[in-house]
């Protein structure tokens, strides 16, 4: 009889799971039904993780400098909904 | 403007993106997509030690995105690309616990015997058996999702999970929609690792 590996299992439910997700439309983001607060709140936590990915590369040299894409985004900034 | 999201068909071409398009495609994302975005980052350190959280993950993820250590392959979805970075992150950062866990290990007995490159991480196993049984309690009230849950850990597909189960393909597709909001649902709500 095979031992269970439940590191196994989980790596297949988790490539599936994430494949959900993936798959997810606006409309399934839409029919969470979730006030817009939490929305807002969770979309800028993410542009907040992208600013900072920035200012760390600006500090030491992480983000490739020549750099269409960091200062793309440091000029135009990460766009707010 | 150009945008690089997986429903635009234009900017997709057969060409290696560069980090300039990576940046582009990140400053695109729409609200919605964020929201994913979160979830998935959420969802790969589902099972990680506590130290290491969903932006710590997304953060690596992006700078290893727009440094170029990632290239981004044509054709693939700017929000699946990251969330394949996402996984190898958190997939180096177990071989890296296990290896240091290994060289503690060899310091206390030098005589471990070759088997042991093949032998079950136990800390891993536990935090998978852990990390299971909460997807398990997030569908708990869903005894359809629960079937398919079992079935996709067992690496069944859509198929083999209808026909073990007895579900209409229907019932497994309205199943999988209600899954997805639950898990986006979570991917926002789940309390911090």
């Amino acid at each position: 009889m095979t031992r269970w590996d439940p590191q196994i299992d989980f790596a297949r439910l988790l490539d599936a799971l994430a494949q959900e997700i993936l798959a997810a439309s606006d409309d399934d983001v839409r029919q969470l039904t979730l006030a817009d607060s939490v929305v807002r709140a969770s979309a800028d936590e993410v542009r907040r993780v992208i600013e900072a990915v920035l200012e760390d590369g600006a500090e030491v040299g992480d983000v490739d400098a020549s750099l269409p894409c960091a200062a793309f985004l440091r000029e135009q900034g990460v766009r707010h909904h | 403007m150009e945008r690089f999201t997986e429903r635009s068909t234009e900017a997709i071409v057969a060409v290696e993106s560069t980090t300039a398009d990576v940046a582009r495609a990140i400053h695109a994302l729409t609200a919605a997509e964020l929201l994913r975005l979160k979830a998935l980052a959420r969802l790969w350190t589902r099972g990680l030690p506590e130290v290491l959280g969903w932006s710590d993950v997304l953060h690596e993820a992006i700078a290893r995105a727009l440094d170029g250590s990632r290239k981004w392959p044509p054709g693939v979805p700017i929000l699946a690309f990251l969330s394949s970075i996402m996984r190898s992150i958190c997939d180096d950062h177990w071989r890296r616990a296990r290896r240091e866990g290994r060289l503690l290990a060899r310091d206390d007995d030098r005589e471990a015997g070759e088997g042991e490159a093949q032998a079950p991480d136990p800390e891993r196993a536990l935090a998978a058996a852990q990390a299971l049984a909460a997807v398990n309690e997030l569908f708990c009230g869903d005894a359809a999702a629960l079937k398919v849950i079992a079935g996709l850990a067992d690496g069944l597909t859509p198929a083999e999970i209808c026909r073990l189960y007895g579900m209409s393909e229907r019932d497994y597709d309205t199943t999988r929609r209600r899954m997805r909001r639950a898990l986006l649902r979570r991917g926002l709500t789940w309390r911090e690792p």
